[in-house]
């Protein structure tokens, strides 16, 4: 099944996506699952102009990529001829229908006919660049967010910084005899497998 | 550096150990309105408020601060931090910055990182040529709000990182159960009432079985009763903590304390109410060890401090009925350290099984 993955390298924004919880940029999350129109709103709305949308295949090779850019255009496109259709169903009908038309072709031949008709517009659809689903799954709340590592925290910087007075305060002795005591008990449940 | 680090590192230096004994092993509890560090090789537990305050510098002069704890950078920006913080905030009416909110790190407050990484340094001491391992607490998801917690146990990471300490994260109300359920084998449900958020821990013989948090503890019984009362948050805090008393009747004269102190017991009902809904919707929902022992049910945490809060919590879980059964419900040694201990506990038996 192709995936829809939502590139955004500027660092520093906190973005809140439906259906998601919310994550921080530079990102790479996965938006299979929500409506374009819905995505590109809201990316209007936190202020992100510079992103990339990747079709992934399912062994990760990148089968297309669009800009922001491509995608405006592809929705002025979208209202002549509106093809926002699940690419994983498209998948499953064009195998029935292929079967199908094995199956009946010497039989109906104005059956098949109509078919292939489906079939050549289901390719242009999927040739263009193949959009994807309609609704978000409201039950999937936990985005898909491939970590790029600690790239998105901020680098520490403390080499100009001085601390001054007493900031902390102690607060309780610790028993070390009774802390011995606990991580002994502890070791010996570990090693022994909770027996 | 500080006074204190210099001192301690002079001392420490003159009883230098041998390679052998170079390791120290550390439990910190990085909660919203604390941090509380724990030291193998220390016998006090340090602790400072998780706040700061930035002021402006030709307003109040840098002389004036003498017994204040306080940030300077060398492009003169100033920050207050700690409980001086607090006092100045209060005293001004001004709302403290707060590099953590519902118990994770505010995304509001991405520049404080910096301002924590020196406040998280200050407060471990000295570990110059020394092995360092460190447990650090993590909050677990909440189930009532939209939050992940990546951010905030990556960012823990990097300040740790940049220390130059090895790191390992553990749930907070996980720690409890290492440090408060020895005697049950390490079972029990250990439920922590930090500022931000309520934790809770299901531990089944040192395992944890499953954790959960809630979004409603302290900070959200002060914010519900600042709005009720029109007041600023942290001038409820500060009422909450001189006078909060949730047994008896309430014994102040001035009437207008009065009036926050009878609406901030109403929120602590509130408070509990939710949690053992939710604790027992958790249950249900999502536990599925078959646990025929009783468990403690074990409570920490400073929104737990005020006194009469585990008979009220008694009082109220006595009116549903558990989906385990419990052997007694009763409050951590030491509330504001049971967590940091039990990450110190965690280190030292990891270390030891290595």
């Amino acid at each position: 099944m192709k995936k829809l993955k939502l590139v955004i390298k500027e660092k520093g924004m906190y973005i809140r996506l439906p259906g998601m919880a919310a994550f921080r940029t530079p990102a790479k999350v996965d938006v299979t699952k929500i409506k374009m129109s819905t995505l590109t709103q809201v990316l209007h709305s936190h202020g992100v102009s510079n992103y990339e949308l990747t079709s992934v295949s399912k062994t990760g090779e990148i089968l297309n990529k669009w800009t922001k850019d491509d995608i405006n255009l592809s929705n002025k496109k979208q209202k002549e001829e509106p093809t926002n259709i699940n690419s994983d169903k498209l998948d499953r009908l064009e195998t029935i229908l292929l079967t199908l038309v094995s199956k009946k072709d010497s039989e109906k031949n104005k059956n098949s006919e109509q078919i292939i008709n489906r079939l050549l517009r289901i390719e242009s659809i999927l040739k263009s660049g193949g959009q994807f689903t309609s609704h978000f799954d409201v039950n999937n709340k936990i985005p898909v967010v491939e970590e790029m590592e600690d790239q998105y925290i901020p680098d520490i910087d403390i080499s100009d910084m001085q601390i001054k007075g007493k900031t902390s305060e102690t607060i309780e002795r610790l028993s070390k005899k009774d802390i011995d005591d606990t991580v002994d008990l502890l070791s010996n449940l570990t090693k022994n497998g909770g027996k | 550096m500080s006074e204190d680090i210099m001192k301690e590192e002079i001392a420490e230096e003159q009883m230098k150990p041998k390679k052998k004994d170079n390791i120290i092993c550390l439990g910190l509890d990085i909660g919203t309105m604390y941090i509380c560090c724990s030291r193998s090789n220390r016998d006090e537990v340090k602790t400072t408020r998780n706040v700061f305050l930035s002021v402006d510098k030709d307003e109040i002069g840098i002389n004036k601060l003498t017994d204040v704890s306080y940030v300077k950078t060398d492009d003169d920006e100033l920050y207050i931090i700690g409980n001086d913080a607090f006092d100045f905030a209060n005293l001004f009416a001004q709302n403290i910055s707060r590099p953590m909110e519902h118990g994770l790190i505010s995304p509001k407050e991405i520049a404080a990182i910096d301002v924590l990484t020196l406040m998280i340094t200050d407060l471990i001491g000295n570990i110059k040529d020394r092995d360092v391992y460190c447990s650090f607490s993590v909050p677990a998801k909440p189930v009532d709000i939209d939050r992940s917690v990546i951010y905030h146990e990556n960012v823990f990471g990097k300040i740790l990182s940049n220390i130059g300490i090895n790191h390992t994260s553990i749930n907070e109300a996980m720690a409890i159960i290492y440090s408060e359920c020895a005697k049950e084998n390490f079972s029990g449900v250990a439920l922590s009432f930090g500022a931000g958020m309520m934790n809770c821990a299901i531990g089944f013989k040192g395992i944890q079985a499953h954790t959960f948090s809630t979004s409603r503890s302290g900070d959200w019984i002060d914010t519900q009763v600042a709005i009720s009362l029109d007041m600023i948050p942290n001038r409820v805090t500060n009422i909450k903590e001189k006078y909060m008393s949730l047994s008896g009747d309430v014994k102040i004269k001035n009437k207008k304390t009065k009036r926050i102190v009878e609406a901030l017991y109403y929120y602590y009902k509130a408070l509990i109410e939710y949690t053992v809904k939710k604790i027992i919707k958790e249950f249900d929902d999502k536990v599925d060890v078959e646990i025929d022992e009783a468990m403690p049910i074990v409570i920490s945490g400073g929104t737990s401090l005020p006194e009469g809060f585990i008979d009220l919590f008694k009082n109220i879980i006595s009116n549903y009925e558990l989906p385990f059964e419990v052997s007694e419900i009763r409050a951590a040694n030491n509330p504001l350290t049971a967590v940091s201990n039990g990450l110190l506990i965690k280190t030292i038996a990891d270390i030891k099984g290595k």
